[in-house]
Parts: structure tokens; C-alpha cells; sequence
């Protein structure tokens, strides 16, 4: 089931913004826009509201005034072109505060709290997944629990038949899912050295034709994965 | 004095030229160069102790140009100039805060479709300046710490300091509209 969500602002423009972004999300969508609250309203009113994506400075009544007034909010993210009222909204316990001009990267971060919120709630689990990822971490799931990982504290992985194994310099964690749909999740230096391994090339210390070494560390190079991992690792 | 234009004015704007590059609009080059041009203005030429009143119309005609990038098809805004010397000179950025004061009360703070009404004419250095919008029908609490009047009392001190004695200011209110009537004598 889909995030149904709905953007509250009085410009056009800065609704188009949050449309573009949202449409980068296959698991959102967007079911209303509306140019006043009391649209806002109407639209909580008939249909099933998930997020706001709501703007503060408005006609008739403020996106704070707004959200004060309804009993049971769904979860909101301001988005505003004023500074100031930061320190407001955590009172008012939203997701997220965005400044404008509002870049993917910092709307990228403000689903992902979103996704965190409704998960430490007990919701249904939903993952997320976005067509580009320049935030420089991932979340990975653990029994309902999303643990943010740097890519540069990656070591490499390990596939465990439905499940990857993630290694850093500190710990392992294990998630549920497949490795061929992990390594679409990773950034490009990251290497698929065999049917069951991917490295971070940055970690690399030394290779042969038959292993990559992360220091003590020897990663097998499957013979299907050969050429390719040899081609990749004389170019970097 | 500082120019009266606000931050979020410049955020918003900067939150739309960002859209229009997201988009490949050709509204955004146009919108970089009147955001540019205003800023050149704001930050420059205010401190001259005067410019000609077609760089100050240029100023407004931009500003205007970038809120209505921001409101659309919402308002509707006419802008009359009769100016029989754009060469008249004129002490910079006196107006632009009631401009903004217009917009702010009138085009962001109604439902149905706002109007904004500017005349500008000059004629023998003697400036009649006359703005009109029309107001909100439900009245918001100000939260922005945007009171109103207060562009209108930096207006009237900044007159007095230039001006002294050589200007007028009417305002005419009820309960659907608001217009300011500022008449300077551009020769002192």
C-alpha cells in the first residue's frame, strides 16, 4: 500500500517542487494539492491521509494554526521559507522542518524519518527505496528496525540465501534481502566480486586474479565475475 | 536604511527558480536575471542618495514580475506608469516597501483572487504614487512578526528624512480594500 500524501501551500510553484520529488519515490504518491488549509480540510475530511507536506505562511490560516487545530494528525513535514519557526514545529512533533529551496537530497532525508517514525510507531512495514540515493548512507532493515549505515564504513557483503550479510570495521548486521537487489541499492565503487560477495573498492588493499584483500581479509573472485572485476579494479 | 525586502521573499523566489531549473523552463534564465538585477539594486544603488525614476520602476517592475511568478494565474495586478521624464530623479527604495506591504496583506492573505492596483506618475518632478489592493475577507493573526504598518511607518520616516515637508500621504481603508496615496514633490 502506498504513502498517501498531500501538499498544502499557496504557491504553485512550490507545489510542483514537492509533485517532482514525491514522483522519485515509487512507494509514495501524491492524492491532493491544495492552496489553503481549508482545502486541507476537505481533503482529510473524504480520503485517507498519510503525510502533509504543508507550508506555514498561507491565506486564512497558518500551516501551524492548521495542524493545532486537528484531533488526530496525520504525520507532517513543514515546508516554509521562514526560519523561525524551527523550534515551534518540534513542539508540535513533526517528521521534519524544510527550508526552501528544498533539494532532493534534504527531501530524501525527510521521508526517511518519516519511514522511521511510522516504523517505531508499530505501522505496517514499508521499505523505502528511491530512484537515485546521493546521501551517501543507506537504511537496512532488521526486524522492523532501520539501521543507517555509511557506505564508506562498508566492507564488503556476504549473501546468505535470502539474506545479506553486512560487514563494517565494528559490527555485521544482517538484513532480508536478495544480493543481486542489494548491489542495485549500493554506489558504484562498490564491486560484485562473486555470486555471493560484494566489495567496497575503497577498502581494497591488495589483489590477485583469484582474490581482493581487505588487509587480513581474502574475498573470492568467482570466475564468472573475473573479467569484469579485473577491468574495474585496473581502471581505479 | 535598510532596504524593507524581506528573507523569505528571497527564499521563496530561490525555492521557484529551483523548480523552473528542475523543469528546464525558459522562465528560469529570465527569473535569475530579475532576481539579480533587483539584488544589484538593493545592494548598490540605495546607497546613492538618488536614481532616475526608470531605474526605480525597472526595481519595481521586477519585484512585481517575481511575485507573480510566485501567486500565478491567482492575482490580478495592473501597473500604470505615466512618467513624463524617466530621467526625474528620485531617492531609491521609498516605495518598494509598501509594494511589498501590498502584497504581503493583499495577495497572500486571500482566497478568492486578490487585486493590486499601482499608479505611478510623474510630471514636473512632482511624483503621484497610489496603491490599492484589495484585503483578505477572514483576518488572519499575524505570526510572521510582518505587523502591519510597519513598512508604512518606515516610509513615513524615511520621507520625513528626505522629504521634509515637500510630501503627503493619505490612506484610504474599509473593510474590502486598502489604498495608500503618496505624493512627493521630487524638486527639493
Amino acid at each position: 500500500m502506498k504513502v498517501q500524501c498531500i501538499i498544502i501551500d499557496d504557491e504553485p510553484l512550490a507545489i510542483a517542487l514537492i509533485e517532482t520529488h514525491v514522483a522519485k519515490f515509487p512507494n509514495l504518491e501524491v492524492i491532493a494539492t491544495c492552496s489553503n488549509a481549508l482545502e486541507g480540510f476537505e481533503v482529510l475530511k473524504s480520503k485517507r491521509v498519510d503525510l502533509i507536506f504543508l507550508d506555514i505562511q498561507m491565506p486564512l490560516l497558518t500551516g501551524i494554526e492548521f495542524l493545532k487545530s486537528l484531533s488526530d494528525p496525520p504525520k507532517v513535514i513543514f515546508t516554509t521559507a521562514y526560519r523561525e519557526y524551527a523550534i515551534e514545529s518540534y513542539e508540535l512533533e513533526v517528521v521534519d522542518y524544510l527550508l526552501k529551496p528544498i533539494s532532493f537530497d534534504r527531501f530524501f532525508k525527510a521521508i526517511n524519518k518519516y519511514f522511521r517514525a511510522v516504523e517505531s510507531k508499530g505501522n505496517k512495514e514499508v521499505v523505502i527505496s528511491a530512484k537515485e540515493n546521493s546521501a551517501g548512507f543507506m537504511y537496512v532493515n532488521v526486524n522492523k528496525k532501520h539501521h543507517k549505515i555509511l557506505f564508506s564504513e562498508i566492507l564488503y557483503a556476504e549473501s546468505l540465501k535470502d539474506y545479506v550479510q553486512i560487514h563494517t570495521k565494528e559490527t555485521t548486521i544482517i538484513t532480508k534481502d536478495k544480493i543481486s537487489d542489494f548491489e542495485q541499492k549500493l554506489p558504484k565503487h562498490f564491486l560484485r566480486t562473486h555470486r555471493s560477495y560484494i566489495v567496497n573498492t575503497d577498502k581494497i588493499t591488495a589483489y590477485t586474479t583469484h582474490d581482493v584483500e581487505i588487509g587480513e581479509l581474502e574475498i573470492p573472485i568467482g570466475v564468472s565475475y573475473k573479467k569484469q572485476v579485473m577491468k574495474n579494479l585496473k581502471l581505479t | 536604511m535598510k532596504a524593507q525586502i524581506h528573507p523569505h521573499f528571497l527564499f521563496n523566489t530561490l525555492n521557484n527558480l529551483y523548480v523552473l531549473t528542475l523543469q528546464k523552463s525558459d522562465k528560469a534564465s529570465e527569473t535569475v536575471l530579475k532576481l539579480s538585477e533587483m539584488l544589484d539594486y538593493m545592494l548598490y544603488k540605495c546607497n546613492e542618495n538618488s536614481v532616475t525614476i526608470a531605474e526605480e520602476i525597472q526595481l519595481i517592475q521586477n519585484y512585481i514580475d517575481l511575485e507573480q511568478l510566485r501567486y500565478g494565474d491567482r492575482l490580478e495586478l495592473v501597473f500604470n506608469k505615466n512618467i513624463d521624464n524617466p530621467q526625474t530623479q528620485i531617492s531609491p527604495l521609498i516605495l518598494v516597501s509598501l509594494i511589498e506591504n501590498a502584497f504581503k496583506h493583499g495577495a497572500s492573505g486571500s482566497v478568492t483572487v486578490p487585486k493590486i492596483k499601482i499608479d505611478f506618475i510623474v510630471k514636473n518632478e512632482h511624483l503621484l504614487f497610489s496603491i490599492y489592493n484589495t484585503k483578505p475577507t477572514h483576518v488572519q493573526k499575524d505570526s510572521t512578526n510582518f505587523k502591519k504598518g510597519i513598512g508604512l511607518v518606515n516610509t513615513n520616516s524615511q520621507l520625513q528624512l528626505i522629504y521634509p515637508n515637500e510630501h503627503s500621504i493619505e490612506i484610504i481603508e474599509d473593510k474590502t480594500s486598502y489604498n495608500v496615496k503618496l505624493q512627493i514633490n521630487l524638486k527639493a
